[in-house]
């Protein structure tokens, strides 16, 4: 009777789905939000979405009558050294996170522990959680004022017998890469460390103890103690970070960015901006250059999470 | 427990503390020199270099930036962003959430993997411009809200939360006859209240820094928030303090003020609201918030 036990399980499901009817109703504004605002761009029936990438785009013309172009724009792309060069800061400027701005929360986090008394460890992660809720434009005016050329830096530095530096326009790769990093650290760097603190709260006391009886010294504690009980949090981040390798942090570099310093610090996303808003103001070009950076990313993350699940961890999905 | 006195311990405690006073002050000093500057007389302020302590003070800047007319709009629309857009994103995400977290709800995996999906996968930014520019959003308020009403990731602190709720106050409710409406509104919610408001100030602090959408959309200088004000006042320096009744009225005072002390005054009126629901925020982050399995 497995005819029989089909429509019985069907039956069953309808009505599941029928006690939960004003469930779906709630969700429906929920969804009618994502269609809008995150498919439509997908599937726009009106310039074509992500195919507008393969079209010659003109204002006010509906897709049907755009000119298909294939691949025109990708080869195009990829034919244009400015292109290239935004590519390759992208993957420089997110290699450089992870090997400078990756650890410094969990080393933030393993010397926060180590402060014993709780008023004082409760004051020190105010101050350092406190700038993640600036957005970038603020942080750049903060700290404008002190990196500009007549600022305080200068004026230390000066003090010290160095020539002053145009910190925020020069077009040199490694102090502007300094600045994006030094600075990211500073807004993040607090923010980042909470998640460590979570984790090495759960970690058993009893060890800690027992590292004690067995003579161990603080050094000793963190070593074999605290790291091994954070390490998992720390490699599925890392993971997840190398997920995340096709964005730069265009926040923070969109406002860091000028006339001046522009080519050691572009990037594909302000690329894709600078040609769809700025000058040129090819949409198809931008949308095939956006299209390729999401599509690299969405395997990226894919693969990273795959990569973690491998290792026995969660994972984000 | 026993206090360790030996010389290795107070070494390790001195480096410790050394590298964290060190930290909170590179952290401190920007701000505290942005509050001085803010603070500072026109010839405070065009004196360069160190400015270690305050020689003048002064409210002259601040009242010269409450004066301009362009700064007290762009608060007022920054202000009606948070208050408009922190209501529309609680709503949606507190149902979102709720739907989410119903554990019998046939489908519910493919419903949270149709929104999980958007945060891993986006059309760009060319794409999504033109759909909001067909649907009217060009120098419309509501570009700066509705279409940033949803954060996945508070949605999923959200829903993680409800999920640890007991099954069993539902329950009893749904005893008593009540529907998915009053369970919602009149117990989860209810019993969500840390939170609730860890993200409603999460969401605050987003709208209140909001810029991006405003840079793309809005050209009516009536509805340039304080955020992209400040971006183009300090940033890329495309506008200038340029109200000509508070310079005139200024000026009638004998009294005159320099454009760096007005933008850092500026920059630190646009800081104090954060500033100030922070400590609020900040009694909620250790709880679990970060990297709760973000599991269908």
């Amino acid at each position: 009777m497995v005819v029989d036990s089909r429509a019985d399980r069907a039956r069953k499901l309808l009505r599941r789905i029928y006690t939960c009817r004003y469930l779906y109703f709630i969700f429906i504004p929920v969804a009618l939000y994502y269609l809008v605002f995150a498919y439509a761009p997908m599937f726009n029936p009106q310039t074509g979405g992500i195919l507008m990438a393969f079209t010659r785009y003109r204002l006010h013309a509906s897709f049907s009558d755009l000119e298909w172009v294939g691949l025109h724009w990708f080869t195009a792309m990829w034919s244009r050294p400015d292109f290239w060069h935004a590519l390759r800061n992208t993957i420089i400027i997110s290699f450089g996170r992870l090997v400078i701005e990756f650890p410094f929360p969990i080393i933030l986090a393993l010397v926060l522990n180590e402060v014993t008394r709780s008023k004082p460890k409760r004051i020190f992660q105010t101050i350092f959680t406190f700038p993640h809720f600036l957005s970038w434009i603020l942080v750049y005016s903060i700290l404008q004022d002190l990196f500009q050329f007549t600022g305080a830096i200068n004026t230390i530095r000066i003090f010290l017998g160095f020539e002053p530096f145009m910190f925020l326009a020069n077009n040199y790769r490694f102090p502007n890469l300094a600045l994006l990093f030094g600075s990211s650290i500073w807004r993040g760097a607090g923010w980042g460390a909470i998640i460590y603190m979570a984790s090495i709260s759960g970690i058993d006391s009893s060890l800690y103890e027992a590292a004690k009886v067995d003579g161990a010294n603080r050094w000793h504690c963190v070593r074999h103690v605290t790291w091994p009980g954070i390490k998992s949090t720390v490699i599925v981040l890392l993971i997840l970070a190398c997920g995340n390798i096709m964005n730069g942090g265009f926040d923070q570099i969109f406002q860091f960015r000028n006339a001046v310093n522009r080519n050691a610090i572009e990037i594909l996303d302000t690329y894709v901006f600078q040609m769809a808003f700025g000058g040129t103001m090819n949409q198809s070009f931008a949308a095939a250059a956006g299209l390729f950076t999401s599509v690299i990313n969405f395997l990226l993350l894919i693969t990273a999470n795959k990569i973690s699940k491998l290792l026995g961890s969660d994972g984000l999905f | 427990m026993k206090q360790d006195k030996s010389f290795g311990n107070s070494l390790a405690n001195f480096i410790i503390y050394s590298f964290l006073i060190l930290f909170g002050i590179s952290i401190l000093f920007p701000f505290y020199n942005m509050v001085l500057l803010s603070f500072a007389s026109f010839e405070d302020s065009m004196r360069q270099g160190l400015y270690l302590w305050p020689h003048s003070f002064t409210f002259d800047n601040y009242r010269r930036v409450f004066m301009d007319a362009q700064v007290m709009s762009s608060i007022r629309v920054a202000t009606l962003n948070v208050l408009f857009g922190t209501s529309l994103a609680m709503v949606l995400t507190i149902f979102a959430s709720y739907v989410l977290s119903r554990k019998n709800l046939p489908g519910r995996r493919g419903m949270f993997y149709f929104i999980i999906f958007t945060m891993y996968f986006s059309a760009g930014l060319i794409p999504w411009f033109m759909v909001l520019r067909a649907l009217g959003f060009v120098d419309s308020f509501w570009v700066m809200t509705v279409p940033n009403a949803m954060s996945v990731f508070n949605m999923i602190l959200m829903r993680n939360y409800f999920l640890s709720l007991p099954d069993s106050l539902e329950e009893s409710a749904r005893l008593d006859g009540a529907g998915e409406f009053v369970i919602m509104w009149r117990i989860i919610v209810p019993l969500s209240a840390p939170i609730m408001a860890t993200v409603a100030l999460f969401y605050a602090v987003g709208f209140w820094n909001q810029w991006w959408n405003a840079m793309l959309f809005i050209q009516d200088v009536n509805l340039i928030p304080l955020a992209l004000l400040l971006r183009r006042l300090v940033i890329d320096n495309s506008i200038q303090f340029g109200d000509a009744m508070g310079v005139a009225q200024l000026a009638q005072e004998g009294i005159r003020v320099h454009s760096r002390a007005l933008e850092l005054a500026t920059v630190t009126v646009a800081t104090i609201p954060i500033l100030c629901v922070y400590p609020f925020l900040q009694k909620y982050f250790t709880k679990g918030i970060m990297l709760g399995a973000i599991k269908a």
